[in-house]
């Protein structure tokens, strides 16, 4: 018996991040999915912005990783709520996982949810959590070529955070190729500098944030 | 990795499409998948043959096909098929502008058809 089907693998995953994306939206609350490889700086980035924009924002994290709390209890110290999601090894974040996260959050409470997924290039990009934006990251040390190797991250992303530019005189890292890279995917592309350690280039990406919070509250 | 939950959504609506066509076993399972989707085919074989191990589709045929990549250009509106992903680094050919551009083809994974008993 020959069964002709065409059905998208990803037809649950993608109704549920639209049942999200519709309850982040009636409650006014920027969703931003934070994607990088292990260690490019996802976590500092939120403790920074948690910390410097904690008296203008009502900010919640939703922590993936495939092991330890290790994460949520840094942003937990900035006072910051913060849910954990153990994937128990698995690759991604997916839309049940949120759905679940969500239970710990009052979303009408909140201007901003981050959601830190789980420290790889590849497999969070096809799972979507209902977020306003995919936010990518990009740490010096891990080599300009990555726009070209991990296309469908950069693509799809509306921001690129470049991290660790304090390190900049110590490694190889042609920031315009990596630039020129994502920006031929992606034209419309917001790119930031930035250093968590120095502190240099953040007021860009909170201004970024702040025309963000106000066009999801406007479109709310 | 995202191949294991992958071929857990696979089989879900393959044993959804079986009992709704009255089957009650797969033989071949076919699905597609863009180049942009990175999916390591070793990966999906070996998802496959663990969730088919056991249950009435044991033997059963998995069939991955790669779509290739198909770019419209946002400059001028002209559609090409890339040869590889390194395609979408290059300009346009017919304006010669890194204008940006959709994907036609290439992008998405989709559970193509099915043949069981
Ligand atoms: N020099 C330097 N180090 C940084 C910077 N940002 C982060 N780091 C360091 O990089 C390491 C990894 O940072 P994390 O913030 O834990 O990275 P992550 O992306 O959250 O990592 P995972 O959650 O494990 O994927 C830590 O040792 C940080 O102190 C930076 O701007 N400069
Ligand atoms: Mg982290
Ligand atoms: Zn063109």
């Amino acid at each position: 018996m020959e069964i002709p089907v065409v059905r998208n693998v990803l037809e649950a995953n993608d109704r549920m991040a639209a049942r999200l994306r519709d309850e982040f939206k009636r409650c006014g609350v920027l969703t931003l999915n934070l994607i990088s490889s292990p260690g490019s700086g996802k976590t500092s980035l939120l403790e920074r912005t948690l910390r410097d924009l904690g008296t203008e924002f009502r900010m919640a994290v939703i922590e993936g990783d495939p092991q330890t709390d290790n994460d949520a209890r840094r942003v937990a110290a900035t006072g910051a709520v913060a849910v954990q999601i153990n994937t128990d090894g698995g690759c991604h974040l997916d839309s049940n996982m949120i759905l679940a996260a969500l239970e710990n959050l009052e979303l009408e409470q909140l201007d901003i949810l981050f959601i830190e997924n789980v420290g790889n290039l590849v497999c969070p990009v096809e799972f979507d959590c209902g977020e306003d934006a995919k936010i990518a990251l990009l740490s010096v040390t891990e080599g300009d070529d990555k726009p070209e190797k991990y296309p469908q991250l950069f693509r799809l992303a509306k921001a690129l955070i470049l991290n660790k530019t304090d390190l900049l005189p110590y490694v190889d890292f042609d920031v315009e190729s990596a630039a020129r890279g994502a920006c031929t995917l992606n034209p419309d592309l917001a790119i930031f500098q930035i250093s968590c350690r120095d502190g240099h280039g953040l007021e860009n990406w909170y201004a970024w944030l702040r025309e963000a919070v106000r066009l999801k509250k406007a479109d709310a | 990795m995202h191949e294991i939950s992958l071929m857990s959504d696979i089989m879900r609506i393959a044993t959804e499409e079986l009992v709704r066509h009255g089957g009650r076993r797969l033989t071949l399972v076919r699905v597609r998948y863009g180049v942009l989707n990175q999916i390591v085919p070793d990966a999906m074989r070996m998802a496959f043959d663990a969730f088919i191990a056991g249950t009435p589709h044991e033997g059963a045929a998995l069939e991955l096909k790669e779509e290739p990549l198909r770019l419209r250009c946002r400059g001028c509106g002209k559609e090409r098929e890339a040869a590889s992903r390194e395609e979408m680094f290059r300009p346009c050919p017919s304006c010669g502008k890194f204008a940006g551009f959709e994907c036609r083809a290439g992008d998405g994974i989709f559970l193509d058809h099915l043949e069981a008993e």
